[in-house]
C-alpha cells in the first residue's frame, strides 16, 4: 500500500512538471515599443512656425497648436469637407490671438490665472466648415480643454499682403471665437448667478437662427447666438464687449428703435436687460475672478483696433 | 488502479506537449514592416534628384498636372496646371508619409494641391463644401514601381500618378517656364469651330473644354466605323497630355507636344501619335450628330424650360462679339422654345435677361418660327419679330444677335456634354454659342 502511494505522489510530481514546464514563453523586451509606428504622435521635421509656437506658447503657457492636417483629430460635430491652413498665416494669427486674447487676461488677472484656466490645445483648419442653409462655422470648442479654429486661410490681420478691411470680418470672428470659450471655461469652473438666468428664461430658444444679429438688440440680446441658452448668452455678451469696446455697448444700446418686438420686449426691457447683463458680468469678474471688467475691455479692445485697423 | 494512473501519465504527457509555431509568415513584426514600407517610400520621394511629374484624376473630373520635388524634411515644393500663376509660381509646404489603414502621404499644410479639394466654389469653381471633389491625403497603392508612383485619395477616391522627371524637367518647372496657355494661344489662332488634327493621313476632330478639363475626339477608323472619345487632359511643359489615349490601329495619341503656329498655311504643326501632325481649321466635323439640333431643342421644350448663355456669339475669334455683357443691367441670354404665340404662331424666343430692382426679368427678346430641322443635320431660325421694347442702349446688341440666329444656312448642334452644346453656324464654321442647361 505505502509502496502504491509512493508510486501515486511520484507520478503527480512527473505529470505536474511536464504539465507546468512545457510551454516556454518569450518575455517581452520593453524596447519594442520603440517600433511601434506612430506611438508618441506625429513627428516631423520642425520649421520656424513650430519653433514659434513651442516658443510663443507651449513652453510659457503649456498651450499646444496642431496646425498641420490629421485626418483623425476630433472635430466635434463637424461632418463637411475641410483643407489644411496656409503656412503663412499661421504665425500671424497665433500673434494676433496672443495680443488680444492671453496678453489682456494676464496683464489683468496674472500668470497663474491664465495658465491655470486656458484651454490646452488649440487645432487649426484653413477653410470654414460649410454647413447646410448656408451657415458656416467659423469656431468650436471642446469641453474647455480644445479650441478648433476654422477659416485660417482668411484670416488676414494688419501687416498680411493684401490686407483690407473687408478681411476685418474674420479676425473679428475668430477673436470673438476665442473670447467666447474662454468665457464658457470661466462659468463652467465657478457659475455666474441664478440673476442672469432669471432675465430672459421665455426668450431663449434653439431656433435661434431664425433671427438676425440685428433684432438681436432689440429682445435684450448682443447677437443672434446668445438666445440659444444662458450659458452662451452670457459668453456672447462678454465676447462682443470685450472685443468690440465699451463704446459699441453704449452705441448699441441707444440704437434699439421704439416700439415691441415679435416677442412682447419693449425698447425699455431690452435696454434693462443689455445693462443687467452688464453689470452681472462685471460683478461676476471682481468677485470671482478678481478682475476689473471695463480694464480687461478697454485692453482687449485696444489690441483689437492695433491688429485691424 | 495503476492503470488508470498510467492513462493519467499518458493523458498528462500528451496534453503537455504545447509546441509553438514560429513559421511566421513574415520574419519581422507587423511594426517593423509599416516602418521599412514608410521608409522606403520617404527614401522614394525624397531620393529623386530631379523631382516627380504627377497628374491627379479627381473623383470631379478632369486631370490636373503638378510638378513634386520632396525633400527628407517634410518639406515639398510644386506647381501646378491649375492657373497661369500656379504653373509659375512655386509654392513650398509640408508633407509627411504615416501609416493610416495603407502607408499614406499626406499634404498637411495648404498648396496648389489643396486648391482643387478646397470646399470654398470661389476658390475653384467646384461647388459649395466640396469643390472638385480631390484628395491631399493619398495611400500607395501596391503597383508602385522605382520610377513611378501610384497613389488613391483616402476620402474621395481621387488617382494621382507619379513619374520621376528629367533634369531638364525640374528646371524648367521651378524657374517659371511653365506656360499652360501655350495650346490655347495656338488653338485660338483658328477661327474655325472645328478643328481638325491629321496624322499619317488621318483626320480626328478635336474639341477641347478647358473649363473641364476634357477633350472630345471623333474619328473614322479603317474600316469606316465612327469613334468617339472624351478624355481629360492636363498641360505639359510643351503641350498637353490625354488621360486616357486615342488609339486608331498602331497610332495611340497620347499628348500633343511642340506646338508651334505657321501663319503661311493657317495651321498648327506639332507632334502626336509618335510622329508629326498638323491641326487646322474646317468648317464641317468628320462625324456631324445630324440628331443633334433636334434632340437640343427638345432637351428644353419639353418641360418648357430654356438654354442658357452668357457670352452670346462668339464670331471670328472674338468672344460676346456683339457685346451683350455691356447691356445695361444683363444677366444673360436665353433660348426657349415655344415660348409665346402671336396670332396663330407660335414662336421660340431669344431673351435678354437683365436684372432690376425686383430681380431678374425677361423685358425683350427676337421671336421666331418653329425651327426648320434639315435632314443633313442643321437648324435654321426664321425671325418673326421682336417682343418687347428694345432698350436704346441695347439695340445694336439686339440688332446683331438677333439678325445671326437667322443667318443663311442655319447651324449645327455639337453635343460636348450631358449639359453642354455649342450653336456653330454652318457657313463658315467661325460663330458659334456655347449653351449650357440650367436646370
Amino acid at each position: 500500500m505505502s509502496c502504491m502511494k509512493r508510486w501515486m505522489n511520484l507520478i503527480v510530481v512527473c505529470a505536474g512538471c511536464l504539465l507546468f514546464a512545457s510551454c516556454e514563453k518569450d518575455s517581452i523586451n520593453p524596447a519594442d515599443a520603440d517600433n511601434i509606428n506612430g506611438l508618441g504622435g506625429d513627428t516631423w521635421t520642425a520649421t520656424a512656425i513650430d519653433n514659434w509656437i513651442n516658443d510663443t506658447l507651449t513652453t510659457p503657457y503649456n498651450i499646444s497648436v496642431k496646425y498641420k492636417w490629421d485626418q483623425f483629430e476630433d472635430v466635434a460635430d463637424i461632418t463637411s469637407i475641410l483643407v489644411p491652413p496656409k503656412e503663412e498665416y499661421i504665425v500671424p494669427v497665433l500673434s494676433a490671438v496672443r495680443q488680444v486674447w492671453i496678453n489682456p487676461y494676464i496683464a489683468e488677472a496674472g500668470e497663474p490665472f491664465f495658465k491655470k484656466t486656458t484651454p490646452k490645445y488649440f487645432y487649426m483648419i484653413g477653410s470654414p466648415a460649410f454647413g447646410p442653409n448656408q451657415t458656416i462655422k467659423l469656431g468650436v470648442a471642446e469641453g474647455g480643454k480644445k479650441i478648433i479654429l476654422l477659416a485660417i486661410n482668411y484670416t488676414k490681420v494688419k501687416g498680411m499682403a493684401g490686407y483690407n478691411a473687408a478681411d476685418t470680418f474674420w479676425a473679428k470672428e475668430m477673436f470673438h471665437t476665442i473670447n467666447h470659450e474662454f468665457a464658457h471655461i470661466l462659468h463652467q469652473t465657478v457659475l455666474y448667478p441664478q440673476d442672469f438666468k432669471n432675465l430672459n428664461p421665455s426668450l431663449l430658444t434653439t431656433n435661434w437662427t431664425d433671427y438676425t444679429d440685428e433684432d438681436a438688440p432689440r429682445d435684450g440680446f448682443v447677437s443672434a447666438y446668445a438666445m440659444n441658452n444662458s450659458d452662451d448668452d452670457f459668453v456672447e455678451t462678454i465676447s462682443f464687449m470685450l472685443i468690440n469696446g465699451r463704446q459699441w455697448f453704449e452705441d448699441l444700446i441707444a440704437s434699439i428703435p421704439d416700439g415691441v418686438t415679435d416677442r412682447g420686449t419693449t425698447k425699455e426691457q431690452a435696454i434693462a436687460r443689455l445693462r443687467s447683463k452688464e453689470s452681472i458680468i462685471v460683478n461676476y469678474y471682481k468677485q470671482v475672478w478678481n478682475i476689473d471688467f471695463y480694464s480687461l475691455q478697454t485692453r482687449v479692445r485696444s489690441a483689437v483696433v492695433a491688429q485691424l485697423y | 488502479m495503476t492503470k488508470y494512473l498510467l492513462l493519467f501519465f499518458v493523458v498528462a504527457v500528451f496534453l503537455s506537449a504545447c509546441k509553438k509555431n514560429e513559421d511566421h509568415v513574415f520574419d519581422q513584426t507587423p511594426d517593423e514592416r509599416i516602418n521599412q514600407a514608410l521608409q522606403n517610400y520617404q527614401s522614394q520621394l525624397s531620393g529623386a534628384q530631379s523631382g516627380w511629374n504627377a497628374v491627379l484624376y479627381p473623383k470631379g473630373g478632369g486631370a490636373y498636372f503638378f510638378y513634386l520635388k520632396f525633400n527628407d524634411a517634410n518639406r515639398v515644393q510644386m506647381v501646378s496646371d491649375f492657373d497661369s500663376a500656379s504653373a509659375v509660381t512655386v509654392k513650398e509646404s509640408s508633407y509627411r508619409l504615416k501609416a493610416l489603414q495603407q502607408p499614406s502621404l499626406i499634404f498637411d499644410t495648404y498648396s496648389y494641391i489643396h486648391v482643387l479639394s478646397d470646399p470654398d466654389a470661389s476658390v475653384n469653381g467646384g461647388t459649395l463644401g466640396a469643390g472638385l471633389l480631390s484628395d491631399f491625403e493619398f495611400y500607395f497603392n501596391d503597383s508602385t514601381s522605382a520610377d513611378t508612383i501610384k497613389l488613391t485619395g483616402r476620402v474621395n477616391g481621387s488617382k494621382m500618378i507619379l513619374t520621376k522627371a528629367n533634369a531638364e524637367q525640374a528646371t524648367s518647372y521651378t524657374s517659371g517656364q511653365f506656360n499652360i496657355n501655350l495650346v490655347k494661344e495656338n488653338f485660338s489662332k483658328i477661327l474655325e469651330y472645328f478643328k481638325r488634327l491629321t496624322i499619317g493621313g488621318i483626320g480626328y476632330d478635336v474639341i477641347i473644354d478647358p473649363l473641364n478639363k476634357t477633350v472630345i475626339f471623333n474619328w473614322t477608323d479603317a474600316q469606316g466605323s465612327i469613334h468617339t472619345l472624351t478624355t481629360t487632359f492636363y498641360y505639359t511643359l510643351n503641350g498637353i497630355g490625354f488621360g486616357e489615349p486615342v488609339i486608331n490601329g498602331g497610332t495611340v495619341i497620347t499628348e500633343f507636344t511642340g506646338l508651334s503656329w505657321s501663319s503661311g498655311t493657317n495651321t498648327i504643326n506639332l507632334t502626336a501619335g509618335g510622329g508629326p501632325a498638323t491641326i487646322t481649321g474646317v468648317i464641317k466635323p468628320l462625324v456631324l450628330d445630324t440628331e443633334a439640333p433636334r434632340r437640343w431643342w427638345l432637351k428644353v421644350k419639353t418641360n418648357d424650360e430654356y438654354w442658357v448663355t452668357i457670352d452670346g456669339f462668339h464670331v471670328n475669334g472674338v468672344d460676346d462679339a456683339f457685346n451683350i455683357k455691356q447691356i445695361p443691367n444683363y444677366s444673360f441670354m436665353v433660348f426657349w422654345p415655344a415660348f409665346g404665340t402671336s396670332g396663330a404662331t407660335t414662336y421660340d424666343l431669344a431673351g435678354f435677361i437683365t436684372e432690376d430692382s425686383t430681380g431678374l426679368a425677361l423685358n425683350f427678346g427676337a421671336a421666331y418660327r418653329a425651327p426648320n430641322f434639315t435632314a443633313d443635320g442643321r437648324v435654321t431660325f426664321s425671325l418673326l419679330g421682336t417682343l418687347g421694347t428694345v432698350p436704346p442702349e441695347a439695340q445694336a446688341a439686339y440688332d446683331a444677335t438677333s439678325a445671326k440666329f437667322a443667318q443663311a444656312g442655319g447651324y449645327y448642334l455639337i453635343q460636348t456634354s450631358d449639359i453642354t452644346y455649342d450653336m456653330v453656324a454652318v457657313s463658315d464654321a467661325r460663330s458659334w454659342i456655347s449653351w449650357f442647361y440650367p436646370f
